[in-house]
This record gives structure tokens, C-alpha cells and sequence, in this order.
């Protein structure tokens, strides 16, 4: 298993996006998602097509990277295109007939109407976490999340808690490698058979690791109590997020812009 | 300092104490060496410290302060800093300055101040310009450096050191070895556990433990006088010393005190 440098799907550059503070993208994001539900039309959705390429090119992130999200939706994108455009023994005129099977021209519009809008979502949203680290969004997180501490949420716990299993993924990854060429070396096979019996090969696999996986919680929690760790209260931060200026211009205008354009159209 | 005051500790439902009246300090620029054998006691010696456990009979002070007294744990940890045998799992952070920086943030240390620390932290232990690297791209000696790093941010006076080599390749381990003397040479008093005599040979005072008590309290010196008694202890001297032994008792004359092997091979050539 080949441990990524950076984990999950940041892009690490610099651009005017990626400087953005992540509650602005994600503020932008939440309008931007609203908005597009709201178009009902293909003016609406060329409209965000375009903000999307923009921010897009902006942001400095590949298209190629961008676009890989698409790829994976492929089978639900074909499956809305011909549900909405198939019709079985259409009483309608059909644009093509196979059989009892035609082609509605209306659903079809309709059909190409969903998969952009599922595209531009896609894009759209990915491009918060191809342009902010994992540690910046927990860290937004726990922000937004700071007016549910009056309710009693521990929101800087979670943030904690998501901060480090953050960081143990790739310790978590390298260690499941390590067991699994152990017991290869000890004659184990995880290549064959069916998938019945596949899983079950991981099963010596899973228990060394969850073992190990509780002796580092322990050891994890002596370090973080030796470090003086009471859970959030009275912590302060190293890189304290601050909103700039340029973060709130962003939000407010870029945000009621997005808005207006799936009221508009 | 810190004053272990024949301080003993029974783990809930043992039946023997862990650790059983001993007594030793912890002084500001020494290093004090604890060795001994699996289960003798040290890692709870060492838990004792800096009150993640407390003791079950006598007291352990830091600074004047017991370690019983629940309002001064916070003050005692942020002065005895703590760090164990695996380096991974002691490490909060996702890049390595944002786990430098967990302790004087646990502290609620100003960012401005925090930014001071880390860096100065990093320098110390040699690893400037590793700010923003990823714990898992780092071998097991940087990382271990990092938790020393992370312990030296919150500015403590004492570091403990659970066996903190013992997981390590030579040169991770002689990089460690160099970080903790640094930190003795700046006035830190260090507590260092390990199973290797070589790691401690210029301790300024070593004890060793079995079955929770102290069976030896002096210098290295002291301590590899008598090989034959250091083994019945469990302390294997390391083959130069050893081998020093045998040739004074063969009548070579050899200069005085433990040799290093440097010194050893100077002494031997002209022979």
C-alpha cells in the first residue's frame, strides 16, 4: 500500500483559492449547492458552469484531478440520463425507437438537465477539499461548529478526535501493510479464492491491527495527558484562522451572486 | 527538583508494589540514569514523576509540589516533560509543527509566543526546516527528536525519558542521545531510562531497580567497577569495559576509570 505524501485529495499549491479561509469556502459552497438546486434552467446551469471553470482555473488545481470525481459517478450519470430518457412503449412522438423502447426528446432534456447539475456539484464541492488541508477544515469545523458548545456539543473534542484520526490514517495504513506481509510470509493468501473467502483472509489481518491500534490509543492518551491536554477549554492555536477582509467579500458577495443566479434562472 | 521520597506504587489488584520505597532526585542540569530489567519498575518510576500516577505510599514532589495535590497537576506536568519507548505513538499532530505546538496550546500560550517556542523547540533538538513535514515522513530517530521537541515546547525544567532508544536504529539512537545532552547542558534536569549501560556511561548518577527497589545508587564509574555484581542485577557492561577488565587482570596496564573504545585502542597499540 502506497502512503500518498499528502493524505486525501489536497492539491498542494498556492492560489487565491486556496488562501481563502475554509469557512468562506465553505459558506460559498452551501449557497453555491442551494443555488444550483433552485436554477431550473440551462441559462442557470451555464451560469455556474462558467463560475465553476473560472474558480476552477483560479484555483490551479489540474482539471484532470478536478474532473476524476466525474469518472466514478459515470454509472449513476448514465443511469439518470436513460431513466429520465427512456420511455418503455412511448405514446409520445420518440426521437428513436428500439423496439418497444423510445427515446423521449423532453426526457431526454431532462435527463441531460440532472447529470450536469450532479456534474457541477460534484466539481463544484470537491473543489473545497482539492484546496483545503484536512487539518484547515477541522479547524473550520470546530469554528462553525463553536455556537452548538453553549448547547453542550463538545465541538474542540471532535475537532481533536477528527484531528487525529486524521493522523493516524497513514500510520494506520503503513502497519496494515506490514501485518499483511507478515502473514503472507507465514503462508497466508489474500489473492485467492471467492470473495467469501477473501474476506475472511483479512480477518488475521484486522485483529493484529486493532490490538495494536488500542495499544497507541494508550500510549497517545499518556502523551496527551503529559502535554497537559483538559480537552478545549482555554486552548489556544497555533495558526489561529482568521477571517480577513478579503474572506468576508468573498462570502457576501461571491455567495449572494451564486444565490441570484438560481433564483434568476 | 524532584524529590521521589521512598515513594511506592501498588497497580490495582497486584499483589506486589511496582515500585517499593524508593528514593532518588531529579536535579536541574544532571542526568540521572535508571536502568534495570523488564517489570523492575522503571516505567512506573517514571509515570511517578510527573503524576500520571500517583504514589501509594511516600510522596513524590516536583518544585516543592506533591504530586497527590490535584490543583497542581497541570503545573507539574508543564514541568516535567514525559516521553516514551515509540516515538509514532506520542505524536498529536499532523505536520510536525502543529504537534510541537500541542502542549503551549494546551497551556494557553499567546500564537505569537507559540510560533517562538515551536521553532526554538525544533532548533534544539535539530530539526529546523522540518516545520511543516508529515510524522510518517520521518525515520523513527526524527521522530522520536520531535517528541522531545514537543515536551522542550512547553518549557519544562526536568524531561523524563521512558527508554527512549530502545525502538531505534544506531544513528536515530545517537541523535536522541545528543538531543537529551543538549538538553542536560542547558540546565534541564533529565531522568533517562534504558536498558543500555552505553546509553547512560556519563550519567551523573545512575540507580538501578529490581522488583521495584533500588539495589545500586552511585556513578557509572562505581557501577562497572565489579562486573560480576552488575550482572547479577541485569546489567550486561558494555564488551569495551568488559574487555578492560580482563586485560588488567592479566596484568596490561591500562589508564584508569572505563575506557572508551577510542581510549581503549590508543592504550593497546603500542603494546
Amino acid at each position: 500500500m502506497r502512503v500518498p505524501s499528502t493524505f486525501g485529495q489536497y492539491v498542494p499549491v498556492d492560489s487565491p483559492v486556496h488562501s481563502l479561509d475554509a469557512r468562506t469556502k465553505i459558506g460559498v459552497i452551501a449557497l453555491f449547492t442551494l443555488g444550483l438546486f433552485l436554477a431550473d434552467g440551462f441559462a442557470g446551469l451555464g451560469g455556474y458552469a462558467v463560475v465553476v471553470a473560472v474558480v476552477l482555473w483560479a484555483s490551479h488545481v489540474p482539471p484532470r484531478i478536478a474532473l476524476r470525481g466525474v469518472r466514478a459517478l459515470g454509472v449513476l450519470l448514465l443511469f439518470t440520463l436513460l431513466a429520465h430518457a427512456l420511455r418503455w412503449q412511448p405514446a409520445t412522438v420518440t426521437l428513436l425507437r428500439v423496439g418497444p423502447i423510445g427515446v423521449d426528446p423532453e426526457g431526454l432534456r431532462t435527463g441531460v438537465f440532472f447529470a450536469m447539475r450532479i456534474v457541477l456539484l460534484m466539481v463544484g464541492t470537491s473543489l473545497l477539499t482539492l484546496t483545503t488541508t484536512p487539518v484547515q477544515l477541522t479547524d473550520a469545523l470546530e469554528s462553525l461548529m463553536r455556537p452548538a458548545s453553549a448547547l453542550g456539543v463538545p465541538s474542540g473534542e471532535i475537532a481533536m478526535m477528527l484531528t487525529i484520526a486524521l493522523r493516524f490514517i497513514p500510520t494506520t495504513a503503513q502497519e496494515a501493510e506490514r501485518v499483511i506481509i507478515a502473514q503472507t510470509a507465514r503462508g497466508a493468501r489474500f489473492d485467492e479464492g471467492g470473495l467469501v473467502t477473501r474476506v475472511r483472509a483479512y480477518v488475521p489481518v484486522l485483529v493484529p491491527l486493532f490490538v495494536n491500534l488500542f495499544r497507541r490509543a494508550e500510549d497517545l492518551a499518556l502523551a496527551m495527558d503529559s502535554r497537559c491536554y483538559r480537552g478545549g477549554r482555554g486552548r489556544t492555536r497555533l495558526h489561529a484562522a482568521i477571517m480577513t477582509p478579503r474572506d468576508w467579500l468573498v462570502l457576501l458577495l461571491g455567495g449572494a451572486a451564486l444565490l441570484a443566479i438560481g433564483i434568476t434562472f | 527538583m524532584i524529590v521521589f521520597e521512598q515513594a511506592g506504587f501498588v497497580y490495582p489488584g497486584a499483589s506486589a508494589p511496582a515500585v517499593d520505597g524508593v528514593s532518588v532526585e531529579v536535579e536541574p542540569g544532571r542526568l540521572l540514569a535508571l536502568l534495570g530489567a523488564n517489570g523492575s519498575g522503571k516505567s512506573t518510576l517514571a509515570r511517578l514523576g510527573n503524576a500520571l500516577l500517583v504514589p501509594s505510599t511516600g510522596t513524590v514532589l516536583v518544585d516543592g509540589m506533591d504530586t497527590r495535590d490535584e490543583d497542581a497537576v497541570w503545573d507539574i506536568r508543564s514541568r516535567v516533560g514525559f516521553i516514551q519507548q515509540n516515538p509514532e505513538n506520542q505524536i498529536v499532530g499532523t505536520i510536525a509543527e502543529e504537534d510541537v505546538a500541542f502542549g503551549p496550546e494546551n497551556l494557553g500560550v499567546a500564537a505569537h509566543e507559540i510560533r517562538i517556542r515551536v521553532d526554538e523547540a525544533l532548533e534544539a533538538v535539530g530539526l529546523a526546516g522540518f516545520q511543516r513535514r508529515e510524522p510518517h515522513m520521518l525515520s523513527g530517530g526524527q521522530k522520536q527528536r520531535l517528541a522531545i521537541a514537543g515536551a522542550l515546547a512547553m518549557r519544562p525544567s526536568y524531561l523524563i525519558a521512558d527508554e527512549p532508544t530502545a525502538m531505534l536504529d544506531p544513528v536515530g539512537r545517537a541523535d536522541v542521545l545528543r538531543s537529551l545532552r543538549h538538553l542536560r547542558s542547558v540546565g534541564v534536569g533529565v531522568m533517562h531510562i534504558t536498558h543500555h549501560l552505553e546509553d547512560v556511561l556519563d550519567a551523573d548518577r545512575i540507580i538501578v531497580l529490581s522488583l521495584g527497589r533500588t539495589v545500586f545508587d552511585g556513578t557509572p564509574a562505581e557501577l562497572v567497577v565489579d562486573p560480576g555484581r552488575a550482572l547479577s542485577m541485569g546489567i550486561e557492561l558494555p564488551a569495551e569495559i568488559l574487555l578492560a577488565h580482563e586485560l588488567r587482570r592479566h596484568g596490561v596496564r591500562l589508564p584508569d576509570g572505563h575506557p572508551a573504545p577510542e581510549d581503549l585502542v590508543e592504550a593497546l597499540w603500542p603494546l
